[in-house]
């Protein structure tokens, strides 16, 4: 079930693509990954809302006052918190939902590339049943469009990378190759926690950030170092597409990305606890 | 409550780790064992070993590398001439031992990418294919003498006769080159290899990727691709013989079609085996027999019929008449093809329990070859 409605269509999108763009399936891998992030856009949107409107709340003064005021009183305090959220207008399972709902798309569309860049036998061997005509048949009107089957043994070339393997690059007088992929990803994970992440006036929260902020991009750029490429790249194009979803959704401070700013924020959430 | 808090966000790292991981399959096996039998010896590459097994009692005579070395994964089937056993790994290496002692006798790193395929050996050459694109020729000390560059990766082992050397590629085409070839149709690159310049006798488009081994007979070669077509080529010319699809209703071939006298038996990944005409091309059985199983690995050909194996694990005999008796079924499941060595059935499993287990044709065992750990 998992397999034909989620993991089938996204490979035989994804050879649609390839097939379309002149073989190449680095590229083909970047614009699916845009494809599937523009199609979740509402989503998301309503997610990054929610969850900012969560955020904002925490420094809310009433908020705060009631985590003092009944910070003894659980059960009172459970009940304050509601009737805030009802108040307010704000529901705080309300940026749960969309995630969980984009949840299968996201591991179909990693596991669909993931099984498309099979280049041994026990993957090829179970890569080709899941081939189909029908997204070429649908749009046959395209010339050219090539029976899927056939672009089985895909180009696995990408600029200086082969998809189907971890990513070095090489620079005569050095001996080792550079992992520039894995560092662009890391780095670009970085910023897009950074720049999505506000403080707030719960200090744990922001420690907890904090580390997120750093463990995040650290377990993202040892994935990009040791998986294939093809992965690192889809890893890539999901940050940016995020990083511009935030900005045009008017949600990211370029001010997160100063220290100072943070430390000042903690103090704060230290003289409220 | 910090210290709670540290622990749910490390929780949160480690549960995306496990669940990336988890959908990579890192670890798990990229191929199935690749086997071949001479000479009463069993030599078995799965993984981070290659083994030579008496295939009288499935004694371990040597294994290869002799200290284990994990990150080793070899799967083409060795192939022995002379004395001299060779087989490739996933790390582009191709390795030459002594079949006695499985002593290593030379090594060859030229290539660029993984070897799948296994290699054919002649008196003067090694023909070796690799994913890279090329087949690498070298000479029996294992030096380069020359490369053919392909327009994909290769993973079918070559066939070679007096004169030329025919193998299939994963660009959809079958080829054939002389193995005497002219010095000037060679180009030498910078780092002193020397590369056929496309100097091919023929090659002939078969309109899909190949991934198992052609088989030559009577100047014809009988190859199969993965979208389930089986093509007769004349040796000669190139030429298409005929072509059998079955309608397109053939499935993905991996496994080498098995001649029994006049008659092609050829199974699909759909569990159908089928026969046909080695002459014409035509049908035989107005419908095939169905195993109900995935069919990868190639048949074997006994005198009662033809033995194949299925993915979940049940090993069958067929014959001409389509009269077809289950020999057993095992818990394995099972890709590689069976090879029937005086009566007894070698079957290998991608299962730790038995890596190479014989079985004679009434389904009870002989021996079984666990490697030990």
């Amino acid at each position: 079930m998992w397999e034909s409605l989620i993991i089938e269509p996204f490979i035989n999108a994804l050879l649609f693509i390839y097939d379309l763009i002149g073989e190449n399936f680095g590229l083909a891998i970047i614009l699916f990954t845009v494809v599937i992030k523009l199609v979740t856009w509402p989503l998301m949107s309503k997610q990054i809302n929610s969850s900012r409107a969560i955020q904002d709340m925490q420094s809310d003064p009433d908020w705060i006052a009631i985590q003092k005021k009944y910070k003894n009183d659980k059960d009172k305090l459970a009940q304050e918190q509601m009737r805030f959220y009802k108040e307010k207008g704000i529901s705080p399972f309300a940026s749960c939902l969309p995630t969980l709902i984009q949840f299968p798309v996201i591991i179909g569309l990693y596991q669909g590339i993931i099984q498309t860049m099979g280049n041994a036998p026990m993957q090829m061997l179970n890569l080709i049943p899941k081939i189909s005509p029908w997204l070429t048949d649908v749009f046959s009107f395209i010339p050219g469009l090539k029976d899927p089957l056939s672009l089985i043994p895909l180009n696995s070339q990408f600029l200086w990378m082969d998809i189907g393997r971890p990513e070095r690059i090489f620079i005569p007088g050095i001996s080792f190759g550079i992992p520039l992929l894995a560092i662009i990803v890391a780095l670009t994970s970085f910023i897009q926690t950074k720049l999505i992440s506000s403080p707030t006036s719960d200090a744990q929260a922001n420690q907890m950030t904090g580390m997120m902020n750093i463990y995040m991009p650290l377990l993202m750029g040892w994935f990009a170092y040791s998986l294939a490429s093809g992965l690192a790249l889809y890893f890539l194009a999901s940050n940016l597409f995020s990083i511009v979803q935030y900005a045009a959704l008017g949600r990211f401070d370029i001010k997160n990305l100063l220290p100072k700013k943070k430390i000042e924020v903690v103090k704060k959430g230290e003289k409220n606890e | 409550m910090k210290y709670s808090k540290k622990v749910i966000t490390l929780l949160i790292v480690l549960m995306t780790a496990l669940l990336i991981s988890s959908c990579t399959n890192v670890g798990a096996a990229s191929s199935w064992p690749g086997y071949t039998v001479d000479d009463g010896v069993g030599y078995l590459s799965f993984g981070a070993q290659t083994y030579a097994i008496d295939i009288s009692n499935g004694s371990l005579q040597w294994q290869y590398p002799a200290e284990s070395d994990r990150t080793r994964q070899a799967y083409g089937a060795p192939q022995v001439l002379d004395g001299l056993v060779v087989f490739g790994d996933y790390a582009n290496k191709l390795v030459a031992v002594n079949a006695a002692n499985g002593t290593e006798k030379w090594k060859f790193s030229g290539a660029q990418d993984r070897y799948i395929a296994s290699v054919e050996l002649t008196e003067s050459f090694v023909f070796a294919p690799n994913t890279d694109g090329y087949i690498y020729a070298l000479n029996s000390d294992g030096a380069m003498e020359w490369k053919f560059r392909t327009e994909g990766p290769n993973w079918t082992k070559p066939i070679a006769d007096e004169e030329f050397i025919y193998f299939a590629s994963m660009d959809h085409n079958m080829y054939a080159i002389s193995q005497t070839y002219n010095v000037s149709s060679l180009e030498l690159a910078k780092d002193g290899s020397r590369t056929l310049r496309g100097d091919y006798a023929w090659k002939t488009d078969l309109g899909m990727a190949i991934v198992a081994d052609p088989i030559l007979q009577n100047g014809v070669l009988y190859s199969a691709t993965i979208e389930g077509k089986l093509f007769a080529i004349e040796i000669e010319t190139g030429e298409i013989l005929w072509s059998f699809d079955n309608n397109g209703e053939l499935g993905a071939v991996w496994g080498s079609p098995v001649i029994d006298g006049s008659i092609i038996f050829i199974a699909d990944t759909e569990g159908d085996v089928y026969t046909v005409d080695k002459d014409t091309g035509k049908q035989i059985w107005p419908s095939p027999f169905n195993a109900g199983g995935k069919i990868v690995g190639g048949g074997a050909l006994t005198p009662d019929g033809v033995v194949f194996a299925t993915d979940g694990g049940k090993i069958f005999l067929i014959n001409q008449e389509k009269e077809a008796k289950t020999i057993i079924s095992l818990e394995s499941a099972i890709y590689a093809p069976v090879i029937n060595e005086e009566r007894k059935i070698l079957i290998a499993p991608a299962s730790e329990d038995g890596l190479l287990t014989a079985f004679d044709l009434e389904g009870f065992e002989v021996w079984s070859f666990v490697p030990s750990k």
